[in-house]
């Protein structure tokens, strides 16, 4: 049996559609309703339906096998599992954004606001900036719009968000995607399962490109 | 607050077999000739700021000593153990420990206190060192589960074939991470970015995603290898492999090169050691003479420490009776009657409430009477 934790919302239905493609259909999925845990046993196949943030915590101490999780997760929390495949799906950037008129004043501590504090942190310690992180849970385009920070770190998906409230993008930190990822001892123990799931899921990814 | 193992406090009580893991792991150490080592819980910070990658990022807690020195809650062993050594290549020292180490938790949101035990071997390292501390690893998983794997890879196997790349330190370290995460999908981007030659490029791909057991995945891995450096690394895989043929649990021995310690202070075979039971590495070693190196001595070493955080819960066992009394009860009738019931090998609680055990007795005029469910 294969435990496989999902982000919860659009990428892992998203991520649910390419594992049913692929054979590891769950005949009690839906991700609508309030259940948390799928099992199909003819498949081989547990679902666990988790908060995004939490799919590598859940994979990383063994509760999930394996995961899809999006690669701004794993830069921020860093855990200790392996990154099998880039997905290609859930495309977007982790972006420095800030109002149009904007300018940098390298005379003064930036302040940031960011869900993503380790990821600001470390893009402006390698650019050698000091700076005030901000750390916000929610709607963070509205920090540079009132004030409370001059530049905003956030994932940006079309730049829509941010041109409805007068921001751009400034600098592109990396690009993101969703992840599989796995569990190191899960990856010994279930490696045929996993490796198999991998070669599936590659061969699929391959007549995409 | 520390946030100890959840297992710790069960892990001391004894088995079945009368015995705690600590205890059959100190007597398979002493079984080696390894002499316990004690040492002090604090050292000066400057150790592990002059040594802080070999601490894998870990960061250290620091407090100021009278002296105004500042030192360090010790966050691993091995530093302390490399820095004392008096042995020489000729005249070598076994050491084994049992202690706490204590670390930042991730996002430095608390402090953690980890329990283990470890074992150095210092002075000359050859192939029969090697094997015998294989051996010691596979005997020491076995004590936590039945499902053991023990992962092997060679420093010099990986710091060879990413020379062979041409690439900058930069690009290099890159290629590390890939490595360690295994991420094929990440080394093909940076091959492309880096312009690393297809040929090349192919080989070190494959080298990420080999794993298995190591009698399968050698043969492949020789047609892959690269380079002087590269080359000598798989020979002594190879025997390491040979020996661990012949051993109880050799057929777990794996070869992956994720298997990663830090390149600058590692300079060999590097071990992780698993069990079905527990997400993370329960054994982490391998040879590390060039932290030996750095501290000015001519030794060689290889050591291995086991998380005794990863064992197994054991079963815990109810309390035989509890006796039940109350405030008008005769204080020295109710200990009497306790104390009967312990002659009979019982062990008893004394409480005015039910607490769970196998069976419940309450005082009652002198008397203890069983109370049926």
């Amino acid at each position: 049996m294969l435990n496989i934790a999902l982000p919860k919302g659009r990428l892992g239905e998203k991520a649910y559609a390419l594992l049913e493609k692929i054979g590891y259909k769950c005949e009690e999925f839906d991700s609508g309703k309030r259940k948390l845990v799928f099992t199909d046993k003819k498949n081989g196949v547990s679902y666990f339906w988790v908060k995004p943030s939490d799919v590598a915590i859940y994979v990383e101490r063994g509760a999930a096998d394996v995961g899809v999780v999006g690669k701004d997760i794993l830069l921020e929390q860093d855990p200790d599992v392996y990154e099998l495949e880039d997905l290609q799906m859930g495309v977007c950037r982790m972006a420095v954004a800030a109002k149009k008129d904007f300018e940098d004043d390298t005379d003064k501590v930036l302040r940031v606001a960011t869900k993503f504090v380790n990821v600001a942190r470390g893009y402006y310690e390698s650019r050698g900036r000091q700076i005030d992180v901000i750390k916000l849970n929610g709607s963070i385009e509205l920090a540079p719009i009132l004030g409370l920070s001059d530049v905003i770190v956030d994932i940006v998906e079309t730049g829509n968000t941010l041109k409805e409230n007068d921001l751009e993008v400034k600098d592109v930190i990396f690009p993101v995607s969703a992840r599989l990822i796995a569990g190191k001892a899960a990856y010994r123990f279930k490696n045929e399962e996993i490796e198999r799931l991998l070669l599936q899921i590659r061969e699929v990814l391959h007549d995409k490109d | 607050m520390p946030s100890s193992s959840k297992w710790t406090d069960k892990f001391f009580e004894r088995g079945g077999d009368g015995q705690t893991l600590p205890f059959k792991l100190s007597a398979l150490f002493s079984s080696y000739g390894y002499k316990k080592y004690r040492m002090s819980r604090f050292e000066e910070y400057s150790l592990y700021a002059e040594n802080f990658d070999f601490l894998a990022g870990s960061n250290v807690i620091t407090f100021g000593g009278a002296d105004g020195k500042l030192l360090a809650l010790r966050p691993d062993v091995t530093l302390s153990i490399a820095k004392n050594t008096k042995a020489t290549r000729e005249q070598g020292e076994k050491v084994y420990y049992h202690e706490s180490v204590y670390r930042h938790t991730r996002g430095n949101l608390g402090y953690e206190e980890l329990d283990q035990m470890g074992v150095e071997n210092i002075g000359a390292v050859d192939l029969l060192a090697i094997a015998e501390q294989a051996e010691l690893i596979f005997k020491s998983l076995a004590l936590f589960s039945n499902e053991y794997s023990l992962d092997i890879s060679h420093s010099g196997l990986v710091h060879g074939m990413v020379s062979q790349l041409g690439l900058s330190a930069q690009a290099k370290a890159k290629v590390y991470e890939c490595i360690k995460r295994k991420s094929v999908h990440a080394f093909d981007s940076l091959a492309k970015s880096e312009g690393i030659l297809s040929e090349n490029a192919a080989k070190m791909r494959r080298m990420i995603e080999l794993s298995g057991p190591i009698d399968e995945v050698l043969p492949e891995l020789g047609a892959l290898i690269v380079g002087e450096e590269a080359a000598e690394a798989y020979v002594q895989l190879m025997a390491v492999s040979h020996e661990a043929a012949r051993m109880e649990g050799g057929d777990r021995l794996r070869l992956d090169l994720s298997v990663f310690n830090h390149l600058d202070y590692y300079n060999g075979v590097m071990f992780n050691g698993y069990i079905r039971e527990y997400p993370k590495a329960v054994v982490v070693g391998g040879q590390y003479d060039k932290l030996l190196e750095k501290m000015g001595k001519d030794v060689q070493a290889l050591g291995f420490a086991v998380n005794l955080g990863a064992a197994p819960p054991i079963h815990r066992p109810l309390t035989d009776a509890v006796l039940l009394y109350d405030e008008s009860d005769n204080v020295h009738e109710v200990l009497e009657q306790a104390e009967k019931l312990r002659e009979r090998g019982k062990s008893v609680i004394i409480s005015k409430t039910r607490v769970p055990a196998v069976k419940t007795y309450v005082f009652s005029e002198g008397d203890v009477q069983e109370v049926k469910e």
